[in-house]
């Protein structure tokens, strides 16, 4: 709580013109005791959200959209460090920006990125995301999948395509593709919030496949009037929602059975795989395998190096095995998408805290907060 | 269209006609280039077409290119038998390596007229002419070589990862061409290394090491992936990881079965820094006066050039006076351009370079005082006869042994019966016996699978024939159960050559040792080749009982 009071603080905008909410679930008590005893109210309007089904962030945010009155609105999680200049530089795109912008996105990057393996390999994964391939769909009209935080919305739009899906479970990107298909643009802002990286594995495990759940999620909800979303997006709009929000999930799951393929394949060579890889296959395959691996790998590592955090340089070199993890991940979402459609898996917060203080649970809605 | 398009048209263009004027004219090949047109065609339209075939004791991007031209042979075998594929794949790549200089030049911003005028002395020099011309494996290398030469250089300024990413790219292709690369990767990894962490300075202790071991990591990966993955791939394929260093044809065996490497190291050394001043006249004045101006201007991009072209000709020297490789002038051909490059340096650096994305060290290049003119006067004087020099040393069969031959070409004297010129003669005739040869099995109309023979010496008859099918070849996967029983699996006749030097190498002369002189009670003797050509063997005919 005192570092979402420093946070809060920190931002540098004019008091008049910003009002921030911080929502939390109304049965929350462990939370909402802790809120008062820091004193939280001094800076932020708490909102409390009635506790009904489903108890997801983007019905937490839709609760609160009501009560915010500004022109942009911004979501931010409540751990998290926004660039205290951002809102300020927000406004400032938007001015500048052609009219049919409707979201500026922050870049998103962790403060904790040192603390482990993990941590250094999720770092790196955000260095590549937001540093390169944002920036560069960005450019190419595509849709973009937001980041869960730091997006600053034109209000104006929002009440047009309408706001979060409650059902979605990564609304930010469902929100992005909408976004795109009412023909708005998203804007990459170079301005950075800080985040918390996720060190537990267990715990990235379920926030990973929570997210590509929501990708799924997204595809099939879009997927339901094709030929409207064709014409909305464009064919290569179309393409494109369809490799990266499908195609991101369905790779990493098929990635672990092609992995045991290969495994297979060195191991014992069996006559079943040398009938289902004649030479045509197999040779593409083979450069696949060593060109498009050790591609991607070397982008992460150009990417750290570029986001000067050349301190990540193992965990780029090791980034196959992050790779395993978001495979099980995958495999993992794509099972819930099928059982509990729905069903808002936690991340827990705070695992970074230097003082060894009780992770506290966040609750589905973090905060909705500042609106302008 | 810009001026690098007219020069590398233009230098295609060129190496194009004087190949082709050499080769289809002339009948000049060299036995190294054939042999990639060889593998190149018995991955398409051998017995047992498969892309393992292109071989594994020579890096194989200089086949693998050749592939869609060697496709075209099917309709007309010229296309292999004169080598023209590997004529086509050269030239262009030798033209890349000429515009790598001129663009050295102007990012230098050097006076124009010395750009142009060092640009033609490269490309006009007799050695680039050739090899830009005749298949080799050079051309791809060199144009690797400037590639990275000259993206080095502008990160020396720049410290953009753009250009380090090119260096890394060129470095890992330059593997892919020829072994020598290893020498420039290690070299260049050790230089970006040394550079970023001298950069870096003593101010941030915790962070000091890692900025430095990135960048070092950058640029050597893509030549450390493309050893490990042409390793793996060959030891998936074939059993054996290292095949250059361990297999009966890799260079090792050659010299074990042919000799050739060189005893006396004080010698080797010599002789090294002779073929280094074959190609690069004017060196020895260069490097001292260029080193003391970059040392007073103090001036990084001299060193940057050096590292990547002078590693590997240091790398030619070690294993010539380790007895590991040949008395070759093409092993120190990265003097050329390294030539060109200093003269270039002797003109101080100045004016900004058109960058991608400045990174953490780099800084805008000063524009210099003083004179420009002077040194670049003094650059043109020192290199404008390098190319005469070059071409009258390259006659010499002691410094030049595989391109003196190109005498009787260039001057021909049919009157002059003296024993070089004789030699020479049988030198540009070598594989005419071997077309020959190709058109009488030809006309036997053999069905497929009918002649036995290794491609170590039949790599000529093989790209010469019309129909490649009728030979089983060593890269077709049941070569070792035919050449057990030959006469089970339909083999009519084997091709043989003695059993001493390379001949040693070959597969059917390892199974049958005694074939070459009596038929190893196989096969009965049919007809008996004499080779017009130099140091090529006496072809024999054998029909299997």
């Amino acid at each position: 709580m005192a570092d979402l009071i420093a946070a809060m603080r920190a931002l540098k905008y004019p008091e008049e013109k910003l009002q921030v909410l911080l929502l939390l679930e109304e049965d929350d008590d462990v939370t909402i005791a802790a809120a008062d005893a820091a004193g939280v109210g001094d800076v932020v309007t708490v909102l409390l959200v009635p506790p009904a089904d489903p108890r997801t962030k983007p019905k937490a945010c839709n609760y609160g959209l009501h009560f915010s009155t500004g022109e942009i609105v911004t979501i931010y999680d409540a751990e998290d460090h926004p660039d205290p200049l951002q809102l300020r530089r927000v406004v400032a795109a938007f001015d500048r920006l052609p009219d049919n912008t409707a979201c500026v996105q922050a870049k998103l990057a962790f403060h904790n990125g040192t603390q482990n393996l993990l941590t250094a390999w999720f770092t790196a994964d955000y260095a590549l995301w937001f540093g390169f391939i944002l920036p560069g769909l960005m450019r190419s009209d595509s849709p973009i999948p937001l980041g869960g935080t730091s997006n600053h919305l034109r209000r104006s739009v929002l009440d047009e395509i309408g706001s979060w899906d409650p059902f979605n479970v990564t609304e930010d990107a469902d929100l992005g593709v909408r976004i795109a298909e009412s023909g708005y643009r998203t804007a990459v802002l170079d301005s950075t919030t800080l985040e918390e990286a996720n060190s537990d594995p267990i715990n990235w495990i379920r926030q990973r496949s929570r997210w590509y759940k929501g990708y799924l999620q997204t595809w099939l909800v879009h997927m339901r009037r094709p030929v409207g979303l064709w014409r909305g997006l464009g064919a290569v709009g179309f393409f494109r929602f369809t490799a990266l929000m499908a195609g991101t999930p369905l790779i990493a799951c098929l990635n672990m059975a092609f992995w045991l393929i290969s495994l297979a394949w060195i191991m014992g060579q069996p006559q079943v795989i040398r009938d289902e890889f004649p030479a045509y296959v197999y040779f593409p395959a083979l450069v696949s395998l060593i060109f498009g691996n050790v591609a991607v790998l070397y982008m992460n590592l150009i990417a750290c190096r570029e986001r000067r955090n050349s301190a990540l340089l193992i965990a780029g070199l090791t980034t196959p095995l992050y790779w395993v993890m978001m495979s099980i991940a995958a495999i993992k979402g794509t099972y819930q998408l099928i059982r509990n459609p729905s069903y808002w898996e936690k991340t827990f917060h705070g695992l970074s805290a230097p003082n060894g203080s009780k992770p506290a649970e966040s609750s589905a809605a973090d905060a909705t907060g500042p609106t302008r | 269209m810009r001026p690098t398009r007219w020069l590398f048209w233009g230098c295609t263009a060129l190496y194009v006609v004087i190949g082709l004027y050499l080769s289809v004219g002339h009948g000049f090949l060299m036995g190294d280039a054939l042999s990639r047109v060889s593998a190149a065609r018995s991955v398409l339209f051998s017995r047992d077409p498969h892309l393992a075939a292109i071989g594994f004791v020579f890096t194989p991007l200089t086949a693998v290119v050749q592939l869609p031209t060697v496709l075209l042979s099917q309709w007309w075998s010229g296309l292999t038998s004169w080598g023209v594929t590997g004529v086509v794949m050269s030239a262009p790549f030798m033209a890349g390596a000429v515009v790598q200089i001129f663009k050295i030049g102007t990012d230098r911003r050097c006076p124009m007229w010395l750009v142009w005028t060092v640009t033609a002395l490269f490309a006009l020099n007799p050695m680039i002419v050739f090899y830009g011309g005749n298949g080799m494996s050079e051309a791809p290398f060199l144009l690797m070589m400037c590639w990275a030469t000259r993206r080095l250089i502008r990160w020396c300024t720049t410290d953009d990862i753009h250009d380090l990413v090119a260096v890394a790219v060129a470095l890992g292709l330059a593997y892919l061409t020829r072994y020598d690369a290893l020498a420039a990767g290690l070299a260049v990894t050790v230089f970006v290394f040394a550079t970023t962490l001298l950069r870096q300075g003593w101010k941030n202790k915790r962070e000091l090491l890692f900025p430095a071991t990135m960048d070092a990591v950058l640029v050597a990966l893509p030549t450390g992936v493309a050893f490990l993955a042409w390793a793996a791939t060959s030891w998936l394929i074939t059993g054996e990881a290292l095949q250059q260093f361990s297999s009966t044809y890799g260079n090792s065996s050659i010299l074990e079965q042919s000799g050739g490497g060189s005893t006396d190291t004080s010698y080797a050394l010599v002789f090294s820094i002779a073929e280094t001043v074959v190609l690069g006249p004017v060196l020895p004045l260069l490097i001292p006066i260029v080193s003391v101006l970059a040392w007073r201007r103090r001036d990084l991009e001299v060193v940057a050039a050096g590292v990547v072209l002078a590693s590997v000709i240091a790398f030619a020297t070690l294993s010539y006076m380790r007895g590991l490789t040949f008395p070759f002038l093409r092993f120190y051909i990265c003097a050329l351009p390294w030539m060109a490059v200093l003269a270039f340096q002797l003109v101080p650096a100045g004016g900004a370079l058109v960058e991608r994305r400045h990174g953490p060290h780099g800084y805008a290049r000063r524009v210099s005082v003083g004179s420009r003119s002077v040194p670049a006067v003094l650059a043109v004087a020192l290199v404008v006869l390098t190319p005469v020099a070059t071409g009258a040393l390259m006659v010499s069969p002691a410094l030049s042994g595989q391109q003196y031959a190109l005498e009787s070409i260039v001057f021909p004297a049919p009157a002059d019966t003296s024993d070089k010129r004789r030699t020479e003669r049988r030198i540009i005739a070598s594989f005419s016996t071997e077309r020959e040869l190709a058109e009488h099995i030809d006309a036997m109309h053999l069905p497929e699978g009918s002649v036995l023979m290794d491609t170590v010496y039949g790599f000529a008859v093989y790209t010469a024939t019309r129909d490649p099918r009728t030979f089983v070849i060593p890269s077709d996967q049941d070569f070792t159960s035919i050449v057990n029983r030959p006469a089970d699996h339909g083999v009519q006749y084997v091709l043989a050559v003695p059993n001493v030097g390379r001949g040693e190498s070959d597969a059917v002369n390892r199974r049958y040792p005694t074939l070459y002189e009596t038929g190893a009670d196989i096969a009965t003797l049919e007809l008996e080749i004499p080779n017009d050509g130099q140091d090529q063997p006496t072809w024999r005919l054998y029909r299997i009982l």
